[in-house]
């Protein structure tokens, strides 16, 4: 756990059947124009940014490079504060999802129950040696309710810019009710 | 995405690159062997970077995150070493793109911390020539699939908006019970900039 933030790393890398890699070559593209998708993913809230990757060849970028002995999935995300906690919300919460991701990795044991499900995802992490994030401080919500808010104050500061100050006192009132939960 | 093929330094696949502030939001992921007996080397230098706050990272003003590991061996089924057993470094980040641009900064700023890492990679360069240097990221450079992103605005807009955020919760506490002519001079010097 990196110490003193809330972001933290979690990196798994894992063989996957072949069939398994054609299935998510052919399903990425689709997923990943598709909200509905992600949708449930963003609504667990402490995700800041997650990618998947898939690793065939050494290296990748090179024409003609090594075939490795199977292919890799790679997961890398940036989550808030506890793997164990956002593991559990994963299994509980998106498990379907969870499925459609994993489920051709040599072993995968399902996304329920989830001790054992927990129990493979700590057994593939690989220890992040170095790890930076911008924002330490910052979780997932307060970032987006931080964007949020700071639209909504650049529209109220153009709509009460010519009001007096009567006028202005109410609907600053009105701006602190309507914004108080991304306060 | 193009699998066995060179990318261009430039090329970003779809995947790779979500817009975001009207610009682009890149997922870099380079994954490179290690030279034979440099895995505790790259460990050592690992170990030797400033974390947190005094990472090399904070001096690229365009990074939102940044990781680097060494990967002991890729595993089989069975979870024994596959292949040859070799070990690999993984370097991710994101950041505001585009990447060559990043890369040009990472290499001119942090380039010698960088350095002290990347060398223990099979065939890098160092970042000294930025061609070469760009030339082994996109030689190395995994393609991302799919991604989820809880938001997409630049590094500088975050930042921005968490302070703002932070502004108005203790102007909202500190301007309690004002008269609206105060509240509104409070407002106009606290805000009005």
């Amino acid at each position: 756990m990196q110490r003193g933030q809330r972001a933290q790393a979690v990196t798994i890398i894992s063989p996957v059947r072949r069939w398994w890699a054609l299935w998510l070559r052919l399903t990425w593209p689709l997923a990943d124009r598709m909200s509905l998708v992600e949708r449930p993913l963003l609504r667990l809230s402490f995700i800041h940014f997650a990618h998947w990757s898939l690793v065939r060849r050494m290296p990748a970028g090179r024409a003609g490079a090594r075939r490795l002995p199977h292919p890799y999935l790679l997961f890398q995300s940036n989550f808030d504060d506890d793997l164990y906690a956002y593991i559990d919300a994963f299994s509980l919460v998106v498990p379907g999802r969870m499925r459609a991701m994993w489920q051709g990795v040599f072993r995968f044991p399902g996304p329920r129950p989830v001790d054992r499900f927990l129990s493979f995802i700590v057994a593939r992490t690989t220890p992040v040696q170095h790890y930076y994030c911008a924002y330490p401080e910052a979780s997932t919500s307060m970032i987006t309710a931080a964007l949020r808010l700071s639209e909504r104050h650049r529209r109220f500061a153009l709509q009460t810019a010519e009001l007096d100050d009567e006028a202005f006192a109410v609907r600053y009132a009105g701006f602190l009710a309507d914004n108080q939960l991304l306060l | 995405m193009s699998e066995g093929t060179t990318a261009a330094a430039s090329d970003v696949s779809t995947a790779d690159a979500v817009a975001g502030d009207g610009g682009q939001l890149v997922a870099l992921v380079v994954m490179a062997p290690l030279r034979a007996g440099g895995e505790q080397a790259a460990r050592a230098a690992l170990a030797s970077l400033p974390d947190g706050r005094a990472s090399p990272f904070a001096r690229i003003g365009s990074t939102h995150f940044c990781r680097l590991l060494v990967v002991p061996a890729l595993l089989d089924g069975d979870g024994e070493p596959a292949g040859d057993g070799r070990a690999y470094l993984l370097f991710t980040a994101d950041f505001d793109g585009p990447l060559a641009q990043w890369a040009e900064t990472v290499a001119r700023e942090i380039g010698a911390d960088l350095d002290r890492v990347l060398e223990h990679c099979e065939g890098y360069p160092g970042s000294g020539e930025l061609r070469a240097f760009l030339d082994f990221i996109s030689e190395h450079r995994v393609p991302v699939g799919f991604s989820v992103l809880s938001y997409r605005a630049g590094v500088g807009r975050i930042r921005a908006s968490l302070a703002l955020r932070r502004e108005l919760r203790e102007f909202a506490i500190a301007s309690q019970g004002l008269a609206p002519a105060e509240l509104r001079s409070a407002w106009r010097e606290r805000f009005a900039r």
